[in-house]
């Protein structure tokens, strides 16, 4: 037969109730009265000793929960650097990108103003340097499409990173999940 | 008597009681959800050696932490222990601690205090 499992100060509690049922029967004598006395001594020596060492151990602990909490600050703290180092940087591989992509667009603008519009412009309009201005009106533009274009790589990245993050995240779900069922 | 071995929790310890050898080993955390149920085959294969058997216990404590109803279990194991002494039978308990960890060493003066019991102090370096 299975032993049914004993509660938490079994002893003390039969005691207690030794004694009871001695003073319920009226057959109380000195030695019950000494050794009762003694539990009872005994019982407070122990109840000294487990609440000090528990004390400790809460006190272990709570040093424990404050450094957990000035970690959890510390992690906090380098996440934020984290995130900001990486926007720093994908905005630089974005901008650079988008300057390769431009530098190209000029060229062919170049090309394509030299080759054809610069023998019309020298056909047709006899103002001095009007080529020139046409370059220089060409380059500003592309110079302003620069930015929208970095824009645009830095939220295509911005969305990349995203969806990549809630894959992982779905993955560790599915981990988790798994690893749950064991 | 039986070998008692109890593979450890996130919440509670390993346990090893080699009855031919003598040995005693608890290490690691211990916070069961019901601690008398968790250490009750241990108190009575402890009861059945001290009854049955003649040799004396080498105890090997390495607690991590222990909660308030585990340092109660504890007290009532080292008083089991100490009825060994009182048999004249050999008992060395070998209290370890974490390097630094001196609310754990203390904890263990505390026991050795109250029980009168010899302990050994042994630091575990990380």
């Amino acid at each position: 037969m299975e032993q049914k499992p004993r509660e938490l100060y079994h002893d003390e509690i039969t005691n207690l109730k030794d004694f009871r049922s001695k003073i319920a029967a009226k057959s109380i004598f000195k030695e019950d009265l000494e050794e009762f006395s003694d539990q009872y001594e005994e019982l407070i020596a122990q109840a000294k000793v487990i609440t000090r060492v528990s004390d400790r151990l809460q006190k272990k602990l709570d040093n424990a929960n404050i450094q957990i909490q000035d970690q959890n600050g510390e992690i906090k703290d380098k996440n934020f650097e984290l995130g900001n180092t990486v926007e720093q940087l994908a905005k630089a591989k974005m901008g650079r990108k988008a300057s390769t992509i431009l530098f190209a667009v000029a060229i062919a603008l170049f090309l394509l103003e030299q080759i054809l519009l610069q023998p019309i412009i020298d056909k047709y309009i006899s103002i001095p340097y009007v080529g020139l201005v046409v370059l220089i009106l060409l380059f500003l533009g592309v110079k302003a499409f620069e930015g929208a274009l970095e824009s645009y790589f830095m939220a295509k990245e911005k969305k990349r990173i995203i969806e990549a993050r809630g894959e992982e995240e779905g993955k560790e779900t599915n981990f988790n999940s798994s690893f749950a069922r064991f | 008597m039986e070998r008692i071995f109890i593979e450890p929790t996130r919440v509670t310890p390993l346990i090893n009681f080699d009855p031919e050898e003598g040995i005693l080993e608890i290490k690691g955390r211990s916070s069961p959800e019901n601690t008398i149920q968790f250490y009750q085959p241990l108190m009575d294969a402890l009861d059945d050696y001290l009854d049955e058997a003649e040799g004396g216990i080498t105890a090997n404590i390495a607690f991590e932490y222990f909660n308030t109803s585990s340092s109660k279990c504890l007290f009532d194991l080292f008083k089991k222990l100490g009825r060994l002494e009182e048999d004249d039978r050999e008992l060395n308990i070998n209290w370890f601690y974490e390097e630094d960890d001196e609310d754990m060493m203390e904890a263990g003066e505390d026991y050795s205090d109250l029980l009168d019991l010899e302990f050994n102090f042994l630091e575990i370096e990380d």
